[in-house]
């Protein structure tokens, strides 16, 4: 019983952890850069939100609807001013500078707002349901949900709109895009701004769950997001979700069965692990099945 | 310009910048000898040293073999915690655990080198990443997962002062000068040879190399053992002048991005770059909270710089230097303006 | 090229081996003893490191002020009487952003660069240990009233502490629950779920409870212990486990924020237990205004509360109204911690750094606001004063329960099941 309660638990989690990995999986399959930034512009959005909920009192949930426009503006504006310079570099240079943006932002904060720890507490967060035994948390079946429509939208745009077919196709092969007559470097801005939108909305939703300050736990999340790109297959979005829940799973298997203070090590463990062993992540071991 | 530069022979450029070492570390081991009571001096000259022997390090793997690497604290504070559980619990000298901490900590490079080395563009810097926290974590659960009482976990290794003479901060200075004179031996050493033109050739396009038939694979992976048995020593100085080890500040993601700050700010790649990186971070870290009161801003400048940098000059504080007058040029970037 | 170089490594070993072998170094020290009686300046400077910024900000700024406010009461007097002149304090203090080893640097740095004379102390243990390394090294007299574990200590010599051990606090908790077992409000014996944070201030806790445990097998059993990490975000998969315990008591060590965290999601689960603590932690206003109802009937056994009786108690809770912070009990501390250090130098009657350091391992210090109304530190610099322990009521307030000379109310225990 305790197992199918810490699946579900995982489940909840997972929503989150790939609401914050899409924008890197993304912005690494159109523009072959990490966007080590990410967790840097979750972590703004995390406190955009709080603000929001502070002055306004209102919910995360729908200032989602607020925080990832505004950083869809700020992505593309990242890109247009700083990444464009580096994009047909080396990797390395691109994730100096976005490890650069990421100290920029960290500090920032920091800086500016000071380093204590935030919490926002809608009026919800007290609320639970329960299934027989199986007790949940309503702010995380939220969150859940906010995923799971945010997953569905942006396959829809990458499926169904011109934009989103012009990313996947950028995505592929970027000269071919150029014959095709894309404008290469706009879609890129796009991509990368929509990629920053997406942290975002993780930065947005994770207030419910979680308290924040600027480097907790944004730096433990960076790395589970990389794991879980990883993992997924960098360039799937589907792969991305089933990797969070992947990796939500483990995680949380480790607490049920094992010592919660291995929960971290794991993730890291994973990454390692995939990376060396299987760098096409779960994406490319169900192509090469598909395939054979 | 060119030609006037062939002029002064290698040989005697080496000897300058070999006389240059020589000549810091000398004088900075006599401080304590010139002026017993000059604590503060002493202080800041082992941070400074430190720094450097850690920046060149990192410089090696980073820098030389342009593989990125965001985990180096990890074979800091491996080599911090192998000197200081050694101490504690068979009271050995650091004297004689540092090169077995460094020896540990390039076994360890290996080790985490051989499958990670092989990855493309900016995988090996998240697998760094990876390796870096899982270290951290690691030690922060050792004495649990093994039920023993070695590393005390998160609340940290005091080491009791053992025999007075042994671990003085003035002997600790001293075999930090010593060290740092290794260090920068080897870095110019590596340059000259064949060993740094293989690295260079890697980084600049390992295909290439490889089809050029230089063993890429080994190289790296020797690179990245170098770099960690020079990193794992500076923890080991670190260890017993300090007396005091936890893992949130050994292992911690912060040690981490200081090994990548000052190479990158000092100038990647080069000799000198690391030494003027750790001279700027060290003296930003200690005297900044002296005029500024709030202790993010030094983060926030190096980030600011960092992307400066990346943008405009690469090469860093080594690369501003290079564009002035020919003499440095020529000590900094021997070369013809390469690294 | 290569001979070059090899001359040059040859070259540096020669030399290493001959300077290594000269001189061993005067050990540093402040004032070395011997030397010329150290004259009283007209100002006193003194230092200290605090996490004003990071996870233990709040109590850091507390303290800070608890500090600040002392001095400047002393210096609005006109000063110290040191050495026939009046004197006054100067406190320098560095925000060591809640990291131990920074922590270290800052105090080294305060000692050479800044030469303080003397030093207060900062918060959490761990900050704290590397704290007292260096004030051992450099023979500084340091003063702190932020680090309870008794790890601290080992090898201290002029280092003093005001907060006593934490296997105490467990301890004064089975002693206050055994009186509850006495009354027929708990069970014989009391079946505990435990659930520790991974630092040393856990582990004592842990073993505190342990070793009532095995001291009085038949009054508590310990039928649950896992330790956690820090800043954790989901403790759901371990409040999961405690529930299958089936304990009567959860006792719990951990910090401010992972408290809130871990009781949020503990009521999330319905979760009951008929005794419930979170060690040192649930009085504090900013964790009761956070958790509101979430956070009642919970016990907790702490240094110093505000509801404790005495004059001296009441004349500093007027003094620190002014401040506008809640009277906690490390504000409550950090006063302490300056008025023992100020008192002493008053009573050595010089800044001079061997007679601080015996005129505070020497004196007891009365008038203190720490339960017991007196501090004497131990040899090896940790007082061992009492705790007193407090349970929450609803409506925000809390009653004192423990020890009977200072309750001023009857335990709700069991707790009301909602």
């Amino acid at each position: 019983m305790r197992l199918i309660e810490a699946l579900i638990s995982a489940l909840m989690v997972a929503g989150l952890y790939a609401t914050m990995s899409y924008g890197l999986a993304l912005i690494y399959g159109v523009m072959k850069i990490i966007n080590l930034a990410n967790a840097g512009s979750m972590m703004l959005a995390s406190f955009a939100t709080f603000f929001l909920w502070q002055t306004f009192g209102l919910d995360p949930l729908a200032a989602v609807l607020i925080v990832a426009p505004l950083f869809f503006v700020v992505g593309a504006v990242i890109e247009a001013f700083l990444v464009r310079r580096v994009v047909n570099e080396k990797p390395v240079i691109s994730l100096l500078l976005l490890f650069g943006v990421l100290l920029v932002m960290q500090a920032g904060a920091s800086f500016f707002l000071g380093g204590d720890v935030r919490s926002v507490r809608p009026v919800y967060i007290q609320e639970v349901v329960h299934f027989g035994d199986v007790t949940l948390a309503y702010n995380r079946i939220f969150v859940f949900l906010a995923g799971l429509i945010i997953l569905v939208a942006l396959e829809l745009f990458l499926r169904n709109t011109f934009l989103g077919r012009a990313i996947r196709a950028l995505a592929q092969d970027r000269d071919a895009c150029r014959l095709a007559g894309i404008d290469v470097r706009r879609v890129s801005m796009i991509a990368f701004g929509l990629g920053t939108a997406l942290a975002g909305a993780a930065g947005a939703l994770l207030t419910a769950v979680f308290p924040f300050d600027p480097s907790n736990p944004y730096g433990v999340l960076q790395l589970k997001s990389f794991t879980i790109i990883v993992l997924g297959g960098l360039e799937s979005i589907p792969g991305v979700a089933a990797a969070a829940f992947v990796l939500a799973a483990a995680e949380n298997l480790t607490v049920t069965l094992s010592k919660p203070q291995l929960e971290n090590l794991v993730s890291f463990l994973l990454l390692v692990v995939v990376l060396v062993v299987m760098p096409g992540g779960l994406a490319a071991l169900i192509r090469r099945r598909r395939i054979a | 310009m060119t030609r006037l530069l062939s002029r002064f022979s290698k040989r005697a450029l080496v000897i300058a910048q070999i006389v240059i070492v020589f000549a810091i570390a000398i004088t900075i081991a006599l401080i304590p000898t010139i002026d017993e009571r000059s604590f503060n001096l002493q202080r800041i000259a082992f941070f400074v040293l430190w720094y450097a022997i850690l920046a060149s390090s990192w410089n090696i793997i980073g820098g030389y073999a342009g593989q990125i690497s965001f985990g180096h604290a990890a074979f800091l504070g491996l080599g911090a915690y192998v000197t200081g559980i050694l101490w504690s619990e068979l009271h050995w000298s650091p004297l004689v655990s540092l090169p077995i901490a460094g020896a540990i900590a390039a076994a360890y490079g290996v080790i985490v080198g051989i499958p990670t080395l092989r990855l493309r563009g900016p995988y090996f810097a998240i697998a760094t990443i990876g390796v870096g926290e899982a270290t951290r974590l690691f030690f922060v659960n050792f004495d649990d997962i093994f039920g023993v009482t070695l590393t005390r976990g998160v609340t940290g290794l005091s080491l009791s002062p053992g025999r007075e003479e042994m671990f003085d901060p003035v002997n600790v200075l001293r075999l930090t000068a010593v060290v740092f004179v290794v260090v920068m031996l080897a870095t110019m050493w590596i340059r000259a040879g064949r060993f740094g033109l293989g690295l260079f050739a890697i980084n600049m396009d390992r295909d290439a190399a490889e089809t050029a038939g230089v063993p890429t694979a080994r190289l790296q992976v020797l690179a990245l053992a170098v770099s960690a048995f020079f990193a794992a020593s500076a923890g080991s100085l670190y260890a017993a002048r300090q007396q005091f080890l936890d893992p949130a500040s050994m292992f911690g993601f912060d040690k981490s991005i200081a090994l990548v700050l000052m190479p990158v700010v000092g100038g990647i790649g080069t000799v000198w770059g690391p030494v003027f990186g750790a001279i700027l971070y060290s003296t930003v870290q200690d005297q900044i909270t002296s005029i500024v009161r709030n202790p993010y801003l030094p983060a926030l400048i190096y980030g600011l710089l960092l992307i400066v940098i990346v943008i405009f000059e690469p090469l860093g504080i080594a690369g501003l230097l290079g564009r002035s007058t020919k003499y440095v040029r020529m000590l900094v970037l021997p070369r013809d303006g390469e690294p | 090229m290569r001979r070059l170089f090899a001359v040059a490594v040859v070259a540096t070993f020669v030399i290493a081996a001959c300077g290594g072998g000269g001189g061993t170094g005067a050990a540093p020290s402040g004032s070395g003893g011997g030397a010329a009686a150290v004259k009283v300046p007209d100002t006193i400077h003194l230092g200290a490191s605090l996490p004003l910024t990071g996870a233990d900000s709040t109590p850091g700024k507390f303290m800070k002020d608890a500090y600040e406010l002392y001095i400047k009461q002393v210096n609005d007097a006109g000063g110290l009487d040191v050495g026939g002149k009046k004197v006054k304090i100067d406190l320098k203090i560095e925000d060591n952003k809640s990291d131990a080893a920074t922590s270290g640097q800052l105090i080294e740095k305060l000692i050479t660069q800044d030469n303080v004379d003397l030093m207060l102390g900062g918060y959490n243990t761990t900050t704290v240990a590397q704290e007292v390394k260096v004030v051992n090294r450099y023979k500084m007299p340091y003063v702190n009233g932020g680090g309870a574990s008794s790890s601290i200590y080992v090898d201290n010599t002029w280092a003093v502490g005001l907060l006593a051990s934490i296997e105490k606090l467990a301890q004064t908790q089975l002693d206050f629950i055994k009186t509850q077992q006495d009354a027929n409000k708990l069970p014989k014996p009391l079946k505990i779920a435990v659930a520790y944070e991974n630092s040393s201030h856990g582990k004592e806790f842990l073993a505190g409870i342990q070793a009532g445990e095995k001291a009085s097998p038949d009054r508590f059993k310990v039928v649950f212990n896992e330790t956690f990490d820090l800043n954790g975000k989901d403790y759901t998969s371990l409040l999961n486990k405690v529930k299958d315990a089936n304990a009567d008591a959860f006792m719990v060590d951990a910090r401010v924020n992972d408290y809130i965290t871990m009781q949020t999601q503990y009521k999330q689960l319905g979760m009951y237990h008929p005794y419930l603590t979170y060690g040192p932690r649930g009085p504090e206003k900013a964790a009761r205004d956070a958790l509101k109802d979430s956070s009642d009937y919970i016990a907790a056994a702490t240094w110093f509360d505000s509801l404790m009786p005495g004059d001296n108690i009441k004349k500093w809770l007027d003094l620190w109204a002014k401040t506008g912070d809640s009277p906690e009990w490390y504000a409550a501390s950090g006063w302490e911690c300056a008025r023992i250090l100020l008192t002493a130098i008053q009573k050595a009657q010089s800044i001079d750094k061997q007679k601080i350091h015996d005129v505070l391992f020497a004196t007891t210090w009365d008038q203190s606001l720490f339960p017991g109304g007196s501090i004497k530190f131990g040899q090896t610099g940790q007082a061992n004063n009492d705790y007193v322990m407090t349970q929450n009521t609803p409506g925000g307030n809390r009653i004192l329960i423990w020890p009977k000379d200072l309750a001023t109310g009857a335990a709700t225990i069991p707790i009301p099941k909602k």
